[in-house]
């Protein structure tokens, strides 16, 4: 059976460090999953080894049973990708950017438009960047989306829009102030 | 999926705004300068237009430095294309900067000679050069510190050395140097294919 991604022991290096801890990953189609990470780059990091844009240094990611190391242009056909920053452009820029994704995916281009304007009506700010790049991505016959930090609420509508599309959200876990054990007691300014 | 048509695209998706105000800048300000100080600097003589040259490349491969942090954006990775095939796509690009700024010096040095003492010639062996340069600065992109500078140096004295050979005026200079270009073209193409297919364009 062909998982929509599979993630094996998948870990990320840069000049030694350990910028993504090796993970495991199986989803199939129409599947949700969220990766927590502890910073931001690394949150990014993740969402691109999903997507086959960057390359795992020890395992392998497969993207339809492409190997994105191997196979990188077959894996990424099935891919579309969002950036945490989301699209930042003006009206003419996201008009070209539609007509490079419908030219590269080979998607007819009053189709790409169809859906695109599908896309932001499923959503209520459809000026967001966040919003449009996500429609932007979802213009090509997609398998896997891959949300890099989404904003709230997206996933569900994007679930709600394309449900066989597998979705993986990439997040930075929240952080967990070190209280004081009441035991230890509350340290109050001395007054002198 | 046609990879001629995917290649035309992101050709077409790269010719923006941006890109046409940087290359309008620098013609304009090449052809300026050269007009005021052409005299000074630059020699009408076919074998004494050297210092042209090494203004035309430099030129080129500076707009081509400063375009290149856009061809490290994400969203050419998240392309289902192959590295040659964005190879490809960012020459055409990098051959209209290698020709802006040879038209810029060439039309300075016309205004300020009063005469067409840089003519085609020089035009084509300045944008030849500049094409060695900034095929060597493309790959350079794709790299950090000492190595980018490497690669760079590499470009400039690559790009000069070809363009200085064809003024030198021996015969068959341009043809032979034409061909050399192609050769050189051809490897850095490869070269800067590979590049892009090993890069991992990490935040």
């Amino acid at each position: 059976m062909t998982h929509v991604l599979r993630a094996v022991r998948a870990s990320f290096l840069r000049d030694g460090v350990e910028l993504a801890a090796p993970f495991e990953l199986v989803l199939d189609a129409g599947r949700r999953a969220d990766i927590e990470q502890p910073s931001k780059v690394q949150a990014s990091i993740a969402a691109r080894l999903c997507s086959g844009i960057i390359k795992p240094s020890t395992g392998a990611v497969y993207i339809m049973d492409y190997d994105s190391r191997l196979q990188p242009s077959q894996a990424k056909r099935w891919v579309g990708f969002v950036e945490a920053d989301g699209f930042a452009g003006d009206a003419r820029d996201f008009a070209r950017r539609i007509a490079l994704q419908a030219a590269v995916w080979s998607v007819d281009p009053k189709h790409a438009w169809t859906r695109a304007a599908a896309a932001l009506a499923a959503f209520d700010d459809d000026r967001d960047a966040y919003v449009r790049a996500v429609a932007l991505a979802l213009v090509p016959d997609i398998a896997l989306l891959v949300l890099d930090r989404p904003l709230a609420g997206v996933v569900d509508k994007v679930a709600g829009l394309r449900p066989s599309v597998t979705i993986v959200a990439t997040r930075v876990e929240a952080f967990q102030p070190a209280l004081p054990s009441p035991q230890e007691g509350i340290p109050m300014p001395s007054r002198r | 999926m046609s990879a001629f048509r995917a290649t035309a695209a992101v050709v077409r998706y790269q010719l923006d705004r941006r890109f046409a105000g940087e290359l309008a800048i620098t013609f304009a300000l090449l052809l300026s300068a050269t007009t005021l100080f052409g005299s000074l600097l630059i020699r009408p003589a076919p074998r004494e237009q050297f210092l042209a040259l090494v203004v035309a490349v430099l030129a080129s491969g500076e707009l081509q430095w400063r375009l290149s942090p856009r061809i490290r954006d994400v969203l050419y990775f998240t392309l289902p294309l192959y590295g040659r095939q964005l190879a490809r796509a960012y020459v055409v690009p990098m051959l209209l900067c290698a020709i802006a700024a040879p038209l810029g010096v060439a039309g300075g040095g016309m205004l300020a000679h009063s005469g067409p003492g840089f003519g085609f010639t020089f035009v084509v062996c300045a944008s030849l050069a500049g094409s060695i340069d900034g095929l060597v600065i493309l790959s350079a992109a794709f790299r950090e510190g000492a190595a980018a500078w490497l690669f760079r140096g590499l470009g400039f004295a690559s790009g000069c050395a070809a363009g200085a050979s064809i003024l030198a005026g021996k015969p068959l200079a341009l043809p032979l140097a034409i061909l050399a270009t192609f050769v050189l073209g051809f490897v850095a193409l490869r070269q800067l294919g590979e590049t892009i297919a090993r890069f991992d364009p990490v935040p």
